[in-house]
């Protein structure tokens, strides 16, 4: 597979497409995730060993997804010259999670934590493993926010870590609020 | 045989912008001296230049672009902001 598909899809695919290839693997990962029992419950977040309805997992993605996309859609039209539309940040943020399907498959192999001081190695290693995942996420979206934003060099590192700080913060917020409310 | 050459639009030297000092007719072999700026065109890149012309060719739609060169709206935006910035530096 060419290293731009991976790396870089936003090259070919943004807006509608991109959004609704997205949203569906979002969809496919919520299913593994409640078999799982994995709750995405941040941008950049996954904790297991809460046992939910499968409309949490639900929401878990499309609050992660929501998060993202409010700071980074903001973070392009205050940072950017150029003109950002809506669609190609929620689009291209959507497509850039698509990793964390594996990450959702690998908490399969998993059973929950009960004595923190006594983690198997078998368990570090698939955490280590998932953790690559989220990396290969955050990559992605980088290359999604400066796509769409058409934001470059240090201006979008610096920019970029400031947003990504501040949706994981909101979402962290979101989630807090979220589940005190719904239990 | 033939060999395509490039307007150069930069020194290799010192990457000054180059002017045209020397123009001739290929008809009477008259030649006129000066020093001409290029026109803002002619600076651009082989790539900018056909981006440039599938731009006026599909009518300045973006969306028609994007399909043509099978690649996603933003990106091909973005390639035109980038040459948008270089006519407004060059001018």
């Amino acid at each position: 597979m060419n290293k731009t598909w991976l790396f870089n899809p936003f090259r070919y695919i943004a807006g509608l497409t991109s959004l609704t290839i997205g949203w569906a693997i979002m969809l496919a990962t919520a299913g593994i995730a409640w078999f799982g029992k994995a709750h995405f419950d941040g941008v950049v977040d996954m904790h297991s060993g809460l046992i939910t309805p499968f409309s949490w997992y639900l929401l878990d993605q499309l609050t992660a997804w929501s998060c993202a996309v409010l700071v980074f859609y903001l973070a392009g039209l205050i940072f950017s010259a150029s003109a950002v539309r809506f669609v190609d940040v929620a689009g291209t943020m959507a497509l850039a999670r698509w990793p964390l399907i594996f990450a959702a498959l690998l908490n399969l192999l998993t059973t929950p934590i009960t004595d923190p001081h006594n983690i198997p190695a078998t368990a570090i290693i698939i955490y280590l493993l998932e953790a690559l995942f989220f990396i290969w996420m955050v990559a992605l979206m980088y290359r999604a926010f400066c796509v769409s934003t058409n934001l470059k060099g240090s201006k979008a590192t610096v920019v970029f870590v400031a947003a990504l700080l501040t949706a994981e913060a909101l979402s962290k917020a979101a989630f807090y609020f979220l589940y005190r409310h719904i239990h | 045989m033939s060999v395509s050459k490039k307007l150069p639009g930069l020194c290799p030297a010192c990457d000054a912008p180059l002017k045209v000092v020397s123009l001739a007719c290929e008809s009477c072999q008259t030649t006129v001296s000066g020093s001409f700026d290029l026109p803002l065109l002619a600076r651009f890149s082989s790539d900018e230049m056909q981006f440039i012309l599938d731009f006026v060719q599909s009518s300045g739609s973006l969306k028609v672009m994007a399909q043509q060169l099978g690649l996603s709206y933003p990106t091909v935006r973005n390639l035109l902001d980038d040459i948008i910035t270089k006519i407004n530096n060059n001018e």
